[in-house]
């Protein structure tokens, strides 16, 4: 009997670079360690907190310690969205089944996430700021008002990827053969 | 060897020179940046009575893109009330004080320039009668400028960063290894 999973995966798709067929591996893996390089800072900021007990406001990461504008700049949060929401968009016809599903979840709600993003910088650029607030507001802001929204939206978006991507990676047999890209599982 | 411009060489060069003059201009043109300029009331000022409000008063118009301005007592409790006030060059929160002793104010605001004015400061209320007369406001100095951090140090915030240190350490664990079919 022929095992369809070890077959060759179908590798031309017809899309710009062969980005979701013959390099969809590469491309995820760039992707993510642009994801993984910005917890990263996170991560080194809640060491600096918790583990050396350093108060939040010089908490900074490892890039905010020389540059510290990076990190209350609407700009590059804003730009980080934008980044997230193109690589969602342009790798995800290289998923199938229910890591197609999880993987259009976190579109979804990253595609949110940038336009609150939108929003705090054109109440930051413009001084006016939603609901009569005295810094710019987000609208998860106007019901629950100390939520760290940075840390909450980037763990929710990252949930359903870290799960699309195990899917994608370990695919059931029907997914496998309907794969057509570099993540298809090879014969060992 | 004898070389001619072309019409596109021309295109670029003059794309080029427009985009030099105009990055000039603009550097030229930086504005001051927004200092803190005093604390009101003033930093070791005395009161006869308390202060119906605390304020942060700038060289400019700061358009802040994140306020944090609380007043604490001498009880150890915030008398701060309510959101802080933008008006002009002042940055304003009402405080509701009324115990005589040591009151502390600490702030941290980011501009609209991105910089972030971080400090403490701290004024005495007597608790006599006499309406309080705000000291001059003095320019602050040993203000802290350390920039802005995007996290706060609490339970919810904590279990997200648990949370997200586990899903990076999956996500390097499902790259790392091999696709297959489970």
């Amino acid at each position: 009997m022929s095992d369809k999973v070890s077959s060759a995966p179908r590798l031309s798709t017809g899309r710009p670079w062969s980005l979701n067929s013959a390099h969809h591996r590469a491309a995820l893996g760039v992707f993510m360690v642009i994801v993984i390089a910005h917890w990263a800072e996170h991560l080194a900021q809640a060491y600096q907190i918790w583990g050396l007990g350093w108060k939040p406001p010089q908490a900074r990461g490892v890039l905010g310690m020389p540059f510290p504008w990076l990190i209350s700049s609407e700009w590059l949060h804003y730009g980080y969205a934008l980044v997230m929401l193109f690589f969602l968009i342009l790798l995800r016809p290289g998923f199938v089944g229910r890591s197609r599903t999880w993987w259009t979840v976190a579109l979804a709600i990253q595609f949110w996430h940038h336009i609150e993003h939108l929003l705090l910088l054109l109440q930051s650029q413009t001084g006016h700021f939603l609901a009569g607030r005295a810094v710019p507001t987000s609208i998860l802001q106007l019901f629950l008002p100390r939520v760290e929204l940075h840390l909450f939206y980037n763990t929710v978006v990252f949930i359903p990827m870290v799960v699309a991507m195990y899917l994608h990676l370990r695919p059931n047999r029907a997914e496998a053969d309907a794969m057509a890209c570099s993540c298809t599982p090879q014969p060992v | 060897m004898r070389t001619t411009l072309s019409g596109r060489h021309l295109m670029v060069g003059a794309i080029l020179a427009a985009l030099a003059v105009f990055v000039v201009v603009r550097a030229l043109d930086v504005p001051e940046p927004v200092r803190l300029q005093a604390v009101e009331p003033a930093d070791a000022s005395t009161a006869g009575a308390a202060p119906t409000a605390v304020s942060l008063l700038f060289t400019a118009a700061p358009r802040p893109t994140t306020i944090h301005l609380v007043a604490v007592g001498p009880d150890g409790d915030e008398v701060s009330r309510g959101e802080p006030v933008v008006t002009g060059n002042r940055v304003s929160v009402r405080v509701e004080a009324s115990l005589p002793g040591r009151y502390q104010i600490a702030y941290h605001v980011v501009t609209g320039e991105g910089k972030a004015v971080t400090g403490q400061s701290a004024f005495m209320v007597r608790g006599d009668s006499t309406a309080f007369a705000a000291a001059p406001a003095a320019p602050l100095t040993g203000a802290d400028l350390a920039g802005h951090a995007h996290m706060n140090r609490d339970g919810g915030t904590l279990a997200l960063v648990l949370l997200d240190l586990v899903l990076v350490a999956a996500l390097v664990l499902i790259m790392v290894r091999r696709p297959r079919v489970r």
